[in-house]
């Protein structure tokens, strides 16, 4: 059969196909974070692919590398940047999806299939650090300060809501509960530099 | 391979209206830098530069259902886009007394000058 001519004529070179994709490209799958339910437990959230690459394919950066750096909280894979920054304040700094300091359930907004948004959870971070793209013949992303009037919001639509809600013992022994679909910096609310701005009427309820 | 990416070797980013589906919202930004999302209401959001807060774009959120609703029908055979002015216009003839406040109607304002100025088509559509 090894030889056979008939089953040889079934598979097709793909010129490049045994390239693995460059690490900054290859996003994880999931994410560690905590958990709505409560703040002292974590919880494993996929990360969405489809918006993440069809940005890279309008080349944005920015949009993978502030994942990198304020939901994975890591120093994005890329040429030099880990020896640059790992045993610095920026790498030692960074924050991911496990120093949420809030979460609030409902968006107040139609995702999607869901009319209200209310299956949309928005974790909020305070990241120290992010980085950028700069051209560089040593390493071509740079760190930046977070001005301090900004927190970051990771947005998780969940996977069976209606379950959750009622707590139901089968769901909780699941640990994939969501996908984080997407990420970004907004304004602190300046009665509280740690949340969005006008948190109390932009989503539907704190869950901690 | 593993630990060299090629970020560098990504083209320029050319300005383009981005349904993003997973995020359900059609997005416009001039530049690929640190942005800062300003919340206006449940349907727009502006998009500023995180160094000096200007505005570079914004995005129109939940546009699945707007664009089933209001717009598909409005996209001719021979021309598969449509004038992003058109569309914020639409949205805000369908939402109209919501924009209330002054506050609102001047980031309305400026996203339709974002859209006017760039001379913004949409291609990107929710499937």
């Amino acid at each position: 059969m090894k030889n056979d001519p008939k089953h040889l004529a079934k598979f097709n070179v793909i010129e490049g196909g045994g390239l693995r994709s460059p690490s900054w490209l290859a996003l994880p799958s999931t994410v560690i974070g905590r958990s709505i339910r409560d703040r002292n437990l974590s919880e494993v959230y996929r990360i969405a692919q489809g918006d993440a690459r069809k940005a890279l394919e309008h080349n944005r950066r920015q949009p993978r590398l502030d994942l990198w750096s304020a939901v994975l909280g890591e120093i994005p894979p890329v040429p030099n940047a880990a020896t640059k920054w790992e045993r610095t304040k920026t790498g030692g700094g960074l924050t991911s999806l496990l120093d949420a300091r809030a979460c609030f359930r409902g968006i107040k907004r139609p995702m999607g299939d869901d009319d209200r948004g209310y299956d949309v959870c928005a974790f909020i971070t305070k990241p120290r650090f992010y980085f950028t793209y700069e051209s560089s013949l040593t390493c071509v992303i740079k760190a930046m300060d977070v001005p301090t009037d900004l927190v970051h919001v990771t947005y998780v639509r969940l996977d069976y809501p209606e379950r959750w809600t009622n707590t139901s013992q089968s769901r909780q022994n699941e640990r994939v509960i969501g996908v984080v679909t997407h990420w970004e910096f907004v304004e602190s609310d300046p009665a509280d530099l740690d949340l969005p701005m006008d948190f109390a009427d932009r989503y539907r309820q704190r869950l901690w | 391979m593993e630990k060299t990416g090629n970020i560098a070797f990504l083209g320029s980013y050319a300005p383009s209206a981005i349904y993003y589906e997973e995020a359900d919202s059609l997005e416009y930004v001039r530049r690929d830098v640190p942005v800062v999302y300003r919340r206006v209401d449940e349907f727009l959001t502006l998009i500023l530069a995180m160094q000096d807060r200007e505005p570079i774009g914004f995005k129109l959120k939940g546009f699945r259902n707007f664009y089933l609703r209001s717009l598909k029908g409005k996209i001719s055979k021979d021309h598969r886009f449509l004038d992003l002015v058109a569309v914020l216009e639409q949205l805000v003839c369908e939402i109209g007394d919501q924009i209330f406040t002054e506050e609102k109607r001047i980031a309305y304002r400026r996203a339709l000058d974002i859209a006017r100025t760039d001379q913004v088509e949409v291609r990107d559509f929710p499937k």
